[in-house]
């Protein structure tokens, strides 16, 4: 699948998830292999309330290509927020 | 360059719960509807609404459809149309059982009718007592709306047309609509739509703003194509703004941690909401509480290295109560503030949630405009209904679960107009003028030639900043003159931005600069119309329009009791007058007063 379709697929109707994955989209998203991207148009897929808890880590993923691709998209995610904030450390439960 | 054009009776833009309402409407009639969308229907914005859906059923307390007519007139500040909030509350137990048969897993009470909770500025009696109004599916409302609507509409045959971007209204010689353009995402291909009815259902445009609850999805495209097509863009002054958005990201957490016990400090751990509203405190109506902390912040006494928000304290609970009422929220603090609430207070900002104006419609959702000496002629085939319409029952500030109402109620509406304008003949398939995709294509020529201009980020960026400092939740004369100038200048540099991705297929570099030129018309509208209000109304406070004997809130119903009509061609504002008639001759009318709680 096009990366640009996936790409457009992590716009999402909750604001949550949005944010999560803008990082991702800009620091990790380029480098995902085949396999990666084929796992990540899989969890997509799923609606948003579903996903949400899985990504923030409250749920845990039910296969374990997901739960590599969330550790990715939460490090990004902590990366940018730590920037933002200045401050390092940040409790996540990634 | 050749154009393929798709034919059907109504083309809906829009898959929300009033494009998903309207469509039924119309498939189950056996029109050929199309529903075009930019994601798939059940990842429209709908599904972040959790608090519920209105209607005076009366199934936990005793309620009338007129006490919540009279709480909807007094929520918009006496700025709502009478008559379509009339039809609107009466229409609401019609359209949520409906819903309820279409498979709505409402919560039930225990002889199994929909169960109703209290929600703020709803109440029984004119005012007398909170009532049980709002109907919900445990925090899933919005997205268990959309999952029935949907499947409902795929049972009619209604045609979905996902990942389709819409471009531009399509208006001939006589100003009548004759439906839009759009642009395939897979394949950058730009087709016409023609049709006998447009509908608009495109949501909000909350994402102009730099701190919002909306998602990323939110640009505003029906309006600002309904400005590029001169329809003017009503009451765009009014935004309501949520007390409690995490700083910075904007996620909002519910007015539910203030009642667990949340206070709100300053840089000086100070409660100042006690020098505000002795009272209820850190309970106060949300746009006062947002103002209380807006002064804080503009006087020096916000946290943080820039001082720009202000804390959310719940470290005084007990961890168990966090952990078992306040689950969700801890995960939003965690995530988005990198903080901990059982030993960190929240960083919290004032964060736009709701567009009251919008597209000027009727109650029967038709687009009407001013002509000659009538203020309200319908363009012909053009309807709107949802966030995007101002029909207007929302007047100057909207009550919570009324939107999903409004949804329901004007998407059924518009639907059962167009049906009506089919049959009796006033609508029929008029030619296509020759440069119908003319204006579309430009704007995607110049996107895809341009060598070199500033990138669409940074250009929403400097958007967004303008319309947070200028036009926020309070507001100051000197703020929103210069904020007019500043926006105009951000529109320039609209006309200017630069992609690198010039491919065809799956741009969403260029899909993200057609929605910022989307979103700076809202930008404008929402400025120009606020600078021009001189008065306080619901959402829009101004700081040189205080409270006085002689204008209470510092309201002027002799001067301003008017909707505003902002045109993009030489940013002209018109006005018309709000209609304080309801729809009923035998209808007690809501009449003006004060609005205190
Ligand atoms: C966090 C949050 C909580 C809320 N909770 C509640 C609540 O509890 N109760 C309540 O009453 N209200 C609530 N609201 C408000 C309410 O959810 C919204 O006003 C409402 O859902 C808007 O619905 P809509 O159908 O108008 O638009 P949306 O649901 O936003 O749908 C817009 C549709 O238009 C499509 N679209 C847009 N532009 C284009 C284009 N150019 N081409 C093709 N398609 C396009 C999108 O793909 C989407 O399908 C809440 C809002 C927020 C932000």
């Amino acid at each position: 699948m096009e990366k640009g379709r996936i790409r457009w697929r992590c716009r999402r109707a909750l604001l949550e998830l949005d944010l999560v994955f803008r990082p991702f989209l800009a620091e990790g998203f380029d480098q995902l292999s085949d396999a990666e991207l084929a796992a990540l148009v899989e969890m997509l897929a799923l609606e948003d309330h579903d996903l949400w808890p899985m990504v923030h880590g409250t749920k845990p993923a039910p296969r374990s290509d997901w739960q590599a691709l969330i550790a990715k998209i939460q490090a990004a995610h902590r990366r940018q927020t730590q920037e933002l904030l200045g401050t390092p450390g940040g409790e996540t439960n990634a | 360059m050749n154009v393929e054009t798709y034919t059907f009776d109504a083309v809906i833009v829009g898959a929300g719960g009033a494009g998903l309402r309207a469509a039924l409407q119309l498939a189950e009639a056996g029109l050929r509807t199309a529903v075009l969308t930019k994601v798939f229907p059940t990842r429209s914005h709908t599904v972040a609404a959790q608090g519920g859906v209105a209607a005076s059923l009366g199934n936990s307390t005793p309620d009338h459809w007129h006490w919540h007519m009279y709480d909807t007139v007094k929520g918009s500040d006496w700025l709502g149309d009478q008559d379509a909030i009339e039809f609107m509350c009466r229409k609401a137990n019609e359209v949520v059982i409906e819903l309820e048969h279409y498979g709505m897993p409402f919560d039930r009470t225990d002889e199994g009718k929909i169960y109703q909770r209290p929600f703020g500025g709803h109440s029984m009696n004119y005012g007398e007592a909170p009532v049980m109004r709002s109907c919900a599916a445990a925090d899933r409302t919005g997205h268990a709306m959309l999952h029935a609507l949907y499947q409902r509409n795929v049972r009619a045959r209604t045609q979905f047309f996902v990942e389709w971007m819409a471009l531009d209204l399509i208006r001939d010689q006589d100003g009548d609509v004759l439906g839009v353009t759009a642009m395939e995402m897979e394949t950058g291909k730009v087709a016409i739509f023609h049709a006998k009815a447009t509908i608009f259902a495109t949501g909000g445009a909350g994402r102009i703003y730099y701190s919002s609850t909306n998602a990323f999805i939110n640009t505003g495209d029906g309006l600002g194509m309904a400005a590029r097509a001169g329809i003017p863009l009503e009451d765009m002054e009014f935004w309501q703004f949520h007390p409690t958005g995490v700083a910075g990201a904007g996620v909002l957490i519910t007015e539910g941690v203030r009642g667990e016990g949340g206070i709100l400090r300053n840089c000086n751990g100070e409660r100042f909401m006690e020098r505000y509203a002795p009272n209820l405190k850190d309970l106060a109506s949300r746009d006062v509480v947002s103002r209380a902390m807006v002064t804080e912040i503009n006087e020096g006494r916000g946290c943080g290295p820039n001082k720009d928000y202000v804390l959310l304290d719940i470290t005084h609970l007990p961890p168990e109560t966090i952990l078992k009422r306040l689950p969700g929220i801890r995960e939003i603090a965690i995530q988005f503030a990198g903080v901990d609430p059982i030993n960190e207070p929240i960083p919290v900002v004032p964060t736009v949630h709701y567009q009251m104006g919008g597209i000027p419609t009727n109650y029967k959702g038709q687009v009407v405009v001013p002509k000659g000496d009538d203020l309200e002629v319908p363009v012909v085939g053009f309807y709107a209904a949802g966030e995007c319409a101002c029909a207007s029952v929302h007047g100057a500030n909207r009550l919570g679960t009324n939107s999903l109402l409004d949804l329901l109620v004007f998407g059924k509406a518009s639907g059962e107009t167009v049906i009506e304008d089919i049959q009796s003949g006033n609508l029929r398939l008029k030619p296509l003028p020759k440069d119908a995709a003319d204006l579309s294509l430009a704007r995607i020529n110049r996107l895809n030639t341009a060598t070199s201009g500033e990138t669409v980020a940074d250009v929403l960026l400097d958007m967004q900043r303008t319309m947070q400092k200028h036009a926020g939740v309070f507001r100051f004369a000197h703020l929103l003159k210069e904020g007019v100038a500043r926006i105009l200048q951000v529109e320039e540099r609209v006309k200017h931005t630069f992609i690198n991705d010039k491919s065809m297929v799956w741009n969403t570099a260029r899909i993200e600069a057609l929605e910022l030129e989307n979103m700076i018309e809202v930008a404008k509208a929402t400025m120009i119309s606020a600078e021009a209000r001189k008065e306080s109304r619901g959402a829009h406070v101004r700081d040189d329009c205080p409270d006085t004997p002689e204008f209470p809130n510092g309201r002027n119903d002799k001067e301003w009791l008017k909707h505003t009509l902002w045109y993009r061609e030489g940013n002209r504002l018109t006005y018309k007058p709000v209609h304080l008639k309801p729809l009923h001759p035998d209808t007690q009318p809501i009449a003006l007063a004060k609005r205190t709680y």
